[in-house]
C-alpha cells in the first residue's frame, strides 16, 4: 500500500518515515511527503496513495480542508489525522469530512504502527 | 448466532417433519396403488356381469334361430349376433383365465386381469370346460349359410342343457369378484385409518416437541432477561444502549438516572439529556462524535482519544458542587453494521479532584514524586515540627554566620554550635526520609569541618555557607507549602483522617532511620521500641527524645553493633538488637533507655582508634584515665570513625545528645560491657553531668 505523509514539520515527516522503515511493514511503502495541504493535493493526484497521515495545522491549506479534497478525489483513501491539537472539535471535524482515524502527537513508534495497521484493516 | 448452531437447534423438528412427509407420501402412494387395483376389479366385476348377460343372449339367439328354422327362415342378423356375443363371451372368459385385452362395455378395449382367487378360478375353469364344446357346436351354426337343422338343434340342445349351469358359474364369478373387492376395500379402509391415526400421532409429536422447544427457549430468554435486569440493577456504572435514532433502548442500568441526575426511561431521546448536562460547545462535539461512531468510516479505536465526554464537568440543579462524568461509547456491531452504541457513564469526580490536587502540588514546586510520596506517608504534625526546628536552626545558623567575624574570640565554640544545629537537622531529615535535605546538611557539615580547625574565620571562607543555607531554606519552604496543601486536602476530604500519635510517628521515623543506616553500613539490626509514654509528654520533649534516639541509633549501629560475620564469630546472633524504651518508675519519673547488644565501649579500643586516627599522640592517649577516654566521646569534634560519612564521623552526635539532655534536664548514665552491650539511660529530671559505668557489675552514679 502506498503511503503519503503530510506534515509541515520536517522532524515529524522524517520521524514517521523512520518508524515505517524500522517497523519493516512490507505492505506499506512511502510514496511522498507534503508540507502543506496544497502540496498534498497535487502529490495525491500524482501518486494516488491508499493511505495518508495528515497534520491539521499547516500553512496555506489546513488539514481539514485538505482531507475534504482528498476524499472527494478518492473516497476509498484512508486518512489518519496526526495532530498535537488540543482542540478535539477540529479533529472531529476532520473525521466528519472523511478522515478515518486520529492519532495524538506526540506518539510512540508502536502507537503509530498500531494506528496504521488498524487503519488498513478491513 | 451462526447458521450451523441454528441448524442443530432445529434438527429434531426438521427430522420429524421429514418423517411426517415421507410417511404421508407412502400412504398416498398406497392409496393410488389400491385405487388402481380397485379400478381393475371394477372392470372384472363389470365384465363378469356381462358374461351372464352374454350366455343368456347366446341361448336366446339360438332358440330364436330354431323357431325361424322351423318356419324355414334364416335371419342373417341372428347369425351375426350369435357370432358377436359368443366371440365376446369367449374372449372375456379366456381373459379371466389368463389375462388380456378385451372389448369393454363401451366397445373400447380394456385390460382384464386373470383371476387369481381360488373360488373365482374354479368358476372360470368350470365355465371353460362347459364352454369349449359349446363353442365347437356354435361354430358350424355361425358359419352355415343355409338352415342346418341338425347342427342348430345340437347347439340348442347343448345350450338348454348347460345354459343355467353356465349362468350360475358366471354369477358365482361375479359374486366372488365382488366379495374380493369388498374385502380389498375393507382392508384399504383399515390401512387408511391406521395411516391416518399414525400420521395424526406423528403430527401431534411434532407439535408437542415444537411447543416444548419454544417453551424452553422462552424460558431461556426469560432467564437471560432476568439476569440482564439484575446486572443492570446492581451495576455501579450507568449503562445505556443507544439506537441509531439516538434513543435510549429498552434496557439500561438503574444507576444511570442517578449519575445523570435525570430520569431515564426507555425510548426517550438521549441527546436532550446530554444537552442539559454539558456546555453547548462540548455538546456539539459530542453529537458529531456519536454520529461518527454510528457510521462505518472511522475506526473506533482511532477516535477514542477524541471523545469529548471524558472527565466532563457537569453541575445539575441537584449538585452542590461540580461533578465530573466520563462517557465511554462502544459500537455494537452485527454483520458490519453498527446496531447500537453501548454508553457507559461513570462519575469520576473523585479521580479528577485527586489528579487536580496532585498537579497543583506539582505546579507549586519542582519536587519529585518520590519526595511527595514520602511526605504523604509522614505524619504532617511531625513534618511541621521538623520544619519548625529546621527553620529555627537555620535562622540561628544564619545569625551565627552573619556575625562570625565580629566574634572572632570563640570561633571554635561557634563552629561546634553550628555543627550541633546542622547535625540535628541532618538526623531528623534522615529519620523522616527527606534525603535531599539530609544530603544538603551533610554537605554543609563538610564545609564546616574545615572551619572548625581554624582559629579565626575569614569572610571569604564562609561565603559558601550562606548560599548553601539559603538553598536549604528554600527547600524547607517548598516542603512546607506541600505539607500545607496535604493537610488542607486531608482536612477537607476526610473528616475521618486522624493523624498518628507521636509515639507512632517517632517509632516509624526511628525504624526508617535504622533501616537506612543498616543498609549503608551492611549490618543487621532489629529495633525494639517501647515509646508509648511519649504520647503523655510535651511535644517538645518527645521531639527532643526523638533527636537523642536518632543520634544514639546512628552511633549504636555504626560503632556498637558488629558486622554479622564478627557477631557470628563471637557466638552472637547475626542480628544485632537496639532497644529504645521510655519507662515510668514507681515514683512517676520517666527513664529513657537506649541499649544495644554490640561490642560495648572499650577504653583500650578507643585508645587504639585515637592513635590510629592520627589526631592524638601516643603520649596524650596514655596519660588519660579510662573514664577520661570515654568522656572524650562527648567532646565536640571527637570521632574514631575512619571515614566520615552521613552516618558518623563528625564527632557531633554525642555532643548533641549531651546538650539535648541538658535542655530536657536529666542525668545520663552509660553502662557498658565489652562485647555484650552498651546502655544509655537517663531519668527526665533536673540536669546533671553524665556518669559513666565501664562495667555493668559495678554500680556507678
Amino acid at each position: 500500500m502506498k503511503l503519503m505523509i503530510v506534515d509541515d514539520s520536517n522532524i515529524i515527516r522524517s520521524r514517521i518515515s523512520r518508524i515505517m522503515v524500522d517497523a519493516r511493514l512490507p505492505p506499506i511503502e512511502i510514496v511522498g511527503y507534503a508540507s502543506n495541504g496544497a502540496e498534498a493535493v497535487a502529490l495525491f493526484i500524482a501518486t494516488r496513495p491508499e493511505i495518508v497521515t495528515m497534520d491539521l495545522t499547516m500553512p496555506e491549506m489546513d488539514g481539514v480542508e485538505c482531507t475534504t479534497l482528498l476524499v472527494e478525489s478518492d473516497p476509498t483513501a484512508r486518512i489518519l489525522i496526526v495532530s498535537a491539537l488540543s482542540d478535539k472539535a477540529t479533529a472531529i471535524e476532520a473525521l466528519k469530512n472523511g478522515a478515518n482515524g486520529f492519532l495524538y502527537k506526540p506518539f510512540t513508534d508502536d502507537e503509530l504502527v498500531n494506528a496504521l495497521l488498524e487503519l488498513i484493516k478491513e | 448466532m451462526s447458521s450451523k448452531s441454528t441448524l442443530n437447534k432445529y434438527l429434531g423438528i426438521i427430522f420429524a417433519v421429514s418423517l411426517f412427509l415421507v410417511f404421508n407420501l407412502a400412504v398416498l402412494g398406497l392409496n393410488f396403488y389400491t385405487s388402481s387395483t380397485l379400478h381393475n376389479d371394477a372392470v372384472s366385476i363389470n365384465l363378469s356381469g356381462r358374461q351372464r348377460m352374454l350366455s343368456q343372449r347366446t341361448t336366446k339367439v339360438l332358440l330364436t334361430m330354431q323357431v325361424d328354422a322351423a318356419q324355414g327362415k334364416l335371419d342373417p342378423k341372428n347369425t351375426a349376433e350369435l357370432k358377436k356375443v359368443s366371440s365376446l363371451f369367449d374372449t372375456t372368459l379366456n381373459g379371466f383365465k389368463s389375462g388380456g385385452t378385451v372389448v369393454g362395455g363401451d366397445e373400447r378395449p380394456v385390460y382384464l386381469e386373470k383371476v387369481s382367487d381360488g373360488v373365482a378360478k374354479h368358476s372360470v375353469d368350470e365355465a371353460l370346460r362347459i364352454w369349449q364344446p359349446y363353442k365347437q357346436l356354435l361354430v358350424p351354426v355361425i358359419n352355415s349359410t343355409y338352415i342346418d337343422d341338425i347342427r342348430l338343434d345340437m347347439a340348442t340342445d347343448y345350450a338348454r342343457e348347460h345354459n343355467l349351469k353356465l349362468l350360475k358359474l358366471m354369477n358365482d364369478l361375479t359374486t366372488q369378484l365382488e366379495k374380493n373387492t369388498k374385502t380389498k376395500a375393507r382392508n384399504l379402509q383399515l390401512i387408511q385409518t391406521i395411516a391416518m391415526v399414525l400420521s395424526l400421532l406423528l403430527f401431534a409429536n411434532i407439535v408437542f416437541n415444537a411447543l416444548r422447544k419454544l417453551r424452553s427457549a422462552d424460558g431461556e430468554i426469560e432467564k437471560a432477561q432476568r439476569e440482564t435486569t439484575e446486572i443492570l440493577n446492581t451495576v455501579k456504572e450507568g449503562l445505556i444502549l443507544l439506537d441509531p435514532q439516538l434513543s435510549v433502548g429498552s434496557q439500561f442500568s438503574s444507576s444511570v438516572s442517578k449519575i445523570l441526575q435525570h430520569e431515564i426511561t426507555a425510548n426517550m431521546p438521549f441527546m436532550p439529556v446530554l444537552e442539559q448536562l454539558v456546555s453547548a460547545e462540548i455538546y456539539a462535539s459530542a453529537k458529531d462524535y456519536i454520529e461518527l461512531l454510528f457510521g462505518n468510516k472511522v475506526k473506533e479505536s482511532l477516535m477514542l482519544s477524541l471523545n469529548p465526554l471524558t472527565e466532563v464537568k457537569v453541575q445539575t440543579k441537584n449538585d452542590t458542587t461540580p461533578r465530573y462524568l466520563s462517557f465511554q461509547f462502544n459500537r455494537v456491531v452485527e454483520e458490519k453494521r453498527v446496531l447500537h452504541l453501548l454508553v457507559t457513564v461513570q462519575d469520576v469526580t473523585e479521580q479528577v479532584t485527586q489528579a487536580e490536587e496532585l498537579s497543583k502540588l506539582k505546579g507549586q514546586s519542582s519536587i519529585n514524586l518520590e519526595l511527595l510520596k514520602k511526605l504523604l506517608q509522614v505524619d504532617t504534625f511531625q513534618l511541621r515540627q521538623f520544619l519548625n526546628n529546621a527553620q529555627t536552626g537555620l535562622d540561628a545558623l544564619n545569625v551565627i554566620l552573619a556575625n562570625a567575624d565580629k566574634r572572632a574570640a570563640n570561633q571554635g565554640e561557634l563552629a561546634n554550635q553550628c555543627f550541633r544545629i546542622i547535625h540535628a537537622i541532618k538526623g531528623e531529615a534522615a529519620a523522616i526520609g527527606l534525603e535531599a535535605i539530609e544530603t544538603q546538611a551533610h554537605q554543609f557539615e563538610e564545609n564546616l569541618v574545615s572551619l572548625r580547625k581554624k582559629t579565626s574565620w575569614d569572610a571569604q571562607e564562609i561565603l559558601s555557607l550562606p548560599v548553601m543555607l539559603s538553598a536549604m531554606l528554600d527547600q524547607i519552604r517548598q516542603i512546607e507549602t506541600i505539607v500545607n496543601v496535604i493537610q488542607e486536602y486531608r482536612q477537607v476530604n476526610s473528616s475521618a483522617y486522624k493523624p498518628p500519635t507521636i509515639s507512632t510517628s517517632v517509632s516509624n521515623n526511628l525504624k526508617r532511620l535504622a533501616e537506612q543506616v543498616c543498609q549503608n553500613q551492611n549490618k543487621n539490626v532489629e529495633l525494639k521500641l517501647n515509646l508509648d509514654l511519649l504520647d503523655r509528654m510535651e511535644t517538645k520533649t518527645a521531639h527532643q527524645l526523638q533527636q537523642i534516639a536518632i543520634q544514639l541509633i546512628r552511633n549504636g549501629i555504626y560503632h556498637g553493633i558488629e558486622t554479622p560475620s564478627i557477631r557470628l564469630a563471637k557466638g552472637k546472633s547475626a542480628h544485632g538488637e537496639i532497644l529504645i524504651s521510655a519507662l515510668m518508675n514507681p515514683e512517676g519519673a520517666i527513664d529513657f533507655i537506649v541499649r544495644d547488644d554490640g561490642q560495648g565501649i572499650v577504653p583500650s579500643r578507643i585508645r587504639t582508634s585515637m592513635i590510629a586516627s592520627g589526631r592524638y599522640s601516643n603520649e596524650i592517649v596514655s596519660q588519660l584515665s579510662d573514664k577520661e577516654i570515654v568522656g572524650k566521646l562527648f567532646e565536640p569534634g571527637f570521632s574514631t570513625a575512619d571515614n566520615p560519612d552521613k552516618d558518623a564521623g563528625r564527632g557531633v552526635g554525642m555532643d548533641l545528645v549531651q546538650s539535648l539532655i541538658n535542655e530536657i534536664g536529666g542525668d545520663l548514665k552509660i553502662d557498658t560491657k565489652a562485647d555484650v552491650f552498651t546502655q544509655f539511660a537517663f531519668r527526665l529530671s533536673k540536669h546533671a553531668k553524665p556518669s559513666i559505668n565501664l562495667n555493668a557489675t559495678e554500680a556507678v552514679v
